[in-house]
């Protein structure tokens, strides 16, 4: 039975109907029969996926001109040895590979008495135009971003490292989708029990197809159950090379236009860009900032409940009269007004996302207008909690990577504090800590400079030294590395 | 184990609404009032309200317990900034709702029958009162865990404020509820004897006139040699006056304090802890045996 | 296994230290401080022969007497019983929210199971977090308890030395763990121990001294000096704040807790190379167990027994026989040459 491991057979017409059976006569494959010289040949190729003018230029034209070849053996040692139709040329044995080239762009020259073919790569598919990232703002940092064609990425990072010492290594992942996979690392400072990891793990995925960079995630996080991720994401080529200098290595995704980044340390969460363009005072007062702002997002609305509800006592008495005469008509209890509040906050972020932007103006109004004032004046909700919960929410937005674990881990200490108080969130508290420091990948932990305690990384996390201190760090992450012995 | 994982989100709303009580729900006490005439009686007042009928019963649970069911709501006292006491009841209660119900150590302890004060208080000023006299100079500051310690001294006192006319006194309170009033002289005494601070102007009727004098800093030296208890008060002052009259006026005041209080069977300016850190027995010394000294800097 | 780090070691010994010193049931006067340096003092120098012997000493020494593993399991298993029963004796002086003890017992051994399932890696890098937090508490408390601070209650020649000296072995516990961590540390080990040592000693006088010359003779009356001083000690002015220190109580008891339950598994390993996630938990519902059914004096004298024999007695005799063992190849060297 024919299938996609079978090798191409010798006979032109052999080859077309294998090519025809596996596609099932599929309406983008194109087939061209030629005749160079004496020699039976075709080209064959995927609609919309070549460039219609190179492929006259630079294929057809060139090819035609060969009417004196008449062995198909010469032919393909001219075309290999003397002519140079395209810069990307491999050789295609079986139909697998044939398929692949097919539809990654390539077009196919088969001819009669060969059991290969050649591929030339003459890429013509529509593309997405590199553009600013959508997710990671910066004010002074690049303004380009990843885009979804793995060797436009490749580009615009060889472009900012122009050192051999940066390397990429192309493959394919996914048995149907047959995705272009490139790891990227520079080869003097990666260390190399990591590099053979990854490598591993990824030729041991068993996907059928990779559409998105959760696909290869998990396998690339060795900790299951943990809140918090191990490897990052980024679709900025500039932080993308600053992690590549720190030794780490980076996995580009045909189709996907994020980059995953391996290792990652939870405390990267709130380095930005940005932090190192402005002077090392406001750069230190914005990071810590930014820490505070996790921790309000995380514990405000839950300590608010858990003073409230079981230790007033820590409260000014003004304040605790206040709070009583705001909460008097309110019918919820704390934690389930609370949870009300946060739920609808998601409903609506989830609605503004996926509605078309003409429609996004009057989801502001609803939400702001209708809900938050109809609902405060009717008295459904208090004031104070919903100031707590916007602040909560606000403050969030300072740390967008730990969006996901924020907003789950809100509602579970806000039940936690409603439920037992400052004992509940102390007790909740310690599980998330354990679960952070629990979080590891490859031997690197997350929690990596705070503990393992390093001295010397405090210059880039409790404050950000100038660059005359930082550039005689030669960090890499490897510093951090915990073998399991 | 796929239905145990459903479980666990169940519980955890559950919990949610799991809590009947909610904020508005408690009364909190600006002010509570004990007597114990066989029982107990409790007076209390929330903030911004009017004071609720007392409750008896024979211990503090019941009575706090009585109150919530006359008010409706759970009692609490942790932002009580007075306890009002007698004679009859003493400190003894005082403990339980320190420990137990939560009650803050800087409340202040004010020695009145509660049945007068409660029938027309205005805790709020007699709070700030009390506050602003300890502020000038004009009392020694009081509160619950001091008077706590003293109470549980060889001689079991307490210096206690009590109600009056314009500025509010100081009292000695005793273990069988008998109270002795201290002079305007003694207790002016007792301020520099006891730990209080400075950063306040008091007016003196010097030979020059009357004058306005801020003291900045008190610092206070108690030691025990060959049993003679020797106080020495340090006091530091912005304006430059004749100091001699200062040291002599504050000696006298102190000596003044020490004679009442000893004739009170009393000790509210650490005797005993003096006494414990040389390991001797403790029994009441003798007037003799203290000495006074002043500086005035 | 990993290695853990010198630092981390020190987090996790002093945290469970400070554990143990908080739930003082009961202060014996001035000369506890006394008690406490001269205790100090001697853990300092019974540590010296484990802290000689080389890396992997302990290891080596578990997979070839076996039965000495089990010793130190049973030890580790009554020290994490102590640390229950204190918690239970305890728990009522915090004014827990958590309606009734049981319940709050029941949630801080669920969480605990959690936390020992994660492994004592994830508790050495939990460590030196949970310890900035807890020394910002102790600031705190320091500064509340300032105000109220009176020397002339302290009193130099006071009672209480024996007591307190007998006392603070009894909360020495986790000074068994000390040879178990050090075995897998990489460097350090000697400053390691000895600064926890100080440390904890140090913490120790500063509640002992905090509670005597702030709460004065309230804490005799209370007990528990450590529960006492934060319920007198105000930072905020006219409010208690001693519920903030619910947050010292669980963080404490949880990593004490996880110490003891970690090493145990540590040890089942060493002697029984299979790794089961389930050991660490199976141990902590064990210490309940034993808990509830041995009397806490019985617990503290048992304690007492068994740690210098386990920290001082057996290292000195591993030493010993490693030293007549290097003499004896010295000599045998020398007789061949």
């Amino acid at each position: 039975m024919l299938t996609e491991q079978n090798a191409l057979p010798d006979s032109l017409e052999e080859t077309l109907a294998g090519v025809r059976h596996l596609a099932d006569n599929s309406s983008d494959l194109l087939i061209n029969r030629l005749q160079i010289g004496d020699i039976s040949c075709a080209l064959i190729a995927c609609e919309g996926m070549i460039s219609t003018t190179i492929m006259t230029d630079l294929l057809i034209l060139p090819l035609t001109q060969l009417f004196h070849q008449h062995d198909s053996d010469a032919l393909f040692s001219y075309i290999q040895d003397h002519m140079l139709l395209s810069l990307d040329r491999p050789v295609v044995r079986n139909y697998a590979d044939l398929f692949r080239l097919v539809y990654s762009g390539f077009i196919i020259l088969a001819a009669d008495g060969q059991h290969k073919a050649l591929a030339f790569g003459i890429q013509g598919y529509d593309k997405r135009s590199i553009s600013e990232p959508s997710g990671e703002a910066n004010l002074f940092g690049a303004h380009d971003g990843l885009t979804e064609a793995v060797r436009t990425n490749m580009s615009l990072i060889r472009r900012r490292m122009k050192t051999p010492i940066l390397k990429f290594e192309l493959s394919t992942a996914g048995h149907l989708s047959q995705t272009d996979i490139c790891l990227c690392y520079m080869k003097d400072r990666v260390p190399p029990q990591l590099l053979r990891q990854i490598r591993k793990e990824i030729s041991a995925t068993d996907l059928d197809t990779i559409l998105s960079p959760g696909y290869l995630q998990p396998f690339l996080e060795k900790c299951r159950g943990s809140l918090f991720d191990s490897v990052s994401m980024t679709q900025r080529p500039d932080i993308l090379c600053s992690k590549l200098l720190e030794g780490r290595v980076a996995l580009l995704i045909d189709g996907v236009p994020f980059a995953l980044v391996i290792p990652k340390l939870w405390i990267e969460s709130f380095q930005t860009l940005d932090d190192y363009t402005h002077k090392p005072y406001y750069a230190a007062f914005i990071r810590w900032v930014k820490y505070l702002s996790c921790l309000i997002a995380l514990l405000l609305p839950a300590l608010y409940i858990a003073v409230c509800m079981h230790h007033p006592e820590l409260l000014n008495s003004t304040f605790v009269l206040i709070l009583t005469e705001a909460e008097e008509k309110a019918p919820l209890s704390l934690p389930a007004e609370t949870i009300f509040v946060l739920l609808m906050y998601e409903v609506i972020r989830e609605a503004g996302l996926r509605l078309p932007k003409a429609v996004g103006g009057a989801v502001s109004i609803v939400s702001g207008l209708i809900i938050g004032d109809a609902a405060v004046s009717s008295g459904l909700i208090s004031t104070p909690m919903l100031t707590m919960t916007a602040i909560s929410v606000i403050a969030g937005f300072v740390t967008p990577d730990l969006n996901a674990p924020i907003t789950i881990l809100r509602v579970l200490f806000i039940i936690a504090g409603g439920a037992w108080g400052l004992f509940g969130i102390g007790l909740l508290g310690m599980a998330v800590l354990y679960n952070l420091c629990a979080t590891e990948t490859f031997g690197f932990p997350a929690t990596a400079p705070l503990s393992p305690f390093k001295m010397r990384s405090m210059r880039d996390v409790i404050t950000r030294v100038n660059f005359h201190r930082m550039q005689s760090g030669n960090f890499t992450v490897e510093e951090y590395y915990e073998q399991n012995s | 184990m796929k239905h145990f994982k459903f479980f666990i989100p169940c519980v955890l709303l559950l919990l949610t609404g799991c809590s009947t009580e909610t904020i508005s729900d408690r009364m909190y006490t600006q002010a509570i009032g004990l007597t114990c005439d066989g029982d107990l009686s409790f007076y209390a007042q929330a903030f911004e309200k009017d004071p609720c009928e007392p409750v008896t019963g024979i211990s503090i649970s019941e009575v706090i317990r009585q109150e919530e069911s006359v008010t409706g709501g759970k009692v609490f006292i942790g932002h009580t900034e007075l306890l009002c006491l007698d004679g009859t009841c003493t400190l003894n209660p005082a403990e339980e709702l320190l420990f137990q119900k939560g009650l803050s150590p800087a409340c202040k302890v004010l020695y009145a029958d509660p049945a007068d004060y409660f029938k027309d208080p205005d805790h709020t000023a007699m709070i700030h009162m009390i506050r602003m006299s300890e502020q000038s100079g004009l009392l020694s500051i009081t509160d619950l865990s001091t008077a706590l310690n003293e109470w549980h001294g060889f001689l079991g006192t307490a210096l206690l404020p009590v109600q009056k006319k314009g500025t509010p006194g100081l009292v000695l309170l005793h273990k069988d509820g008998a109270c002795t009033a201290l002079s305007e002289q003694a207790q002016k005494g007792m301020y520099w004897l006891r730990r209080n601070t400075g950063g306040f102007v008091m007016t003196l009727e010097t030979p020059d006139g009357e004058q306005d004098i801020s003291v900045r800093k008190i610092r206070i030296e108690k030691s025990l040699h060959d049993q003679q208890f020797y106080y020495h008060i340090k006091i530091w002052i912005t304006e430059k006056i004749e100091t001699q009259f200062l040291e002599t006026l504050m000696q006298s005041q102190c000596e003044t304090a020490i004679r009442e209080m000893l004739a009170a069977d009393a000790d509210v300016i650490g005797i005993q802890d003096l006494l414990e850190s040389q390991n001797l027995p403790l029994e009441k010394p003798a007037l003799h045996s203290f000495h006074i000294s002043v500086t005035v800097q | 296994m990993s290695k853990i780090h010198s630092h981390q070691i020190f987090a996790i010994l002093i945290l469970s230290g400070a554990w143990s010193v908080i739930c003082i049931p009961e202060p014996h006067g001035c000369g506890q401080i006394w008690g406490t340096v001269a205790a100090c003092l001697i853990e300092m120098l019974c540590c010296l022969p484990m802290l000689a012997l080389r890396e992997n000493a302990f290891r080596n020494l578990m997979q070839s007497q076996k039965w000495l593993g089990l010793i130190y399991m049973i030890y580790f298993l009554l020290c994490g019983a102590h640390g229950f029963s204190q918690l239970w004796e305890a728990a009522p002086q915090q004014l827990l929210p958590a309606s009734g003890k049981m319940t709050a017992a029941v949630l801080i051994v669920l969480t605990c199971i959690y936390t020992s399932s994660a492994g004592l890696r994830a508790a050495a890098r939990c460590a030196p977090l949970v310890m900035s937090l807890f020394l910002i508490s102790v600031l705190v408390l320091i500064l509340g308890a300032w105000k109220r601070i009176d020397i002339s209650r302290i009193a130099l020649q006071g009672n209480g030395f024996w007591p307190g000296m007998k006392q603070y072995f009894a909360l020495s516990g986790e000074l068994g763990a000390a040879w178990i961590l050090c075995d897998r540390a990489r460097n350090g080990r000697k400053s390691a121990v000895y600064s926890y040592l100080l440390a904890k000693a140090i913490f120790c006088i500063l509640i002992l001294f905090l509670s005597i010359t702030a709460g004065g003779r309230l804490i005799s009356l209370n007990g528990y000096p450590f529960f006492t001083l934060t319920a007198l000690s105000q930072p905020l002015q006219g409010q208690r704040a001693d519920a903030l220190y619910i947050l010292v109580f669980v963080m404490l008891y949880v990593m004490y807790t996880t110490l003891q339950s970690g090493i145990t598994e540590s040890i089942t390993e060493m002697l029984y190379p299979i790794r089961e996630k389930w050991t660490a938990p199976a141990s902590l519902l064990l210490m309940v167990l034993l808990a509830w059914s041995i009397n806490q004096t019985l617990l503290t004298d048992l304690i007492i027994l068994l740690l210098p024999v386990l920290i001082f007695v057996i290292p000195l005799m591993l030493r010993i026989h490693e030293f007549s063992a290097h003499v004896r190849r010295k000599e045998q060297s020398h007789e061949a040459f």
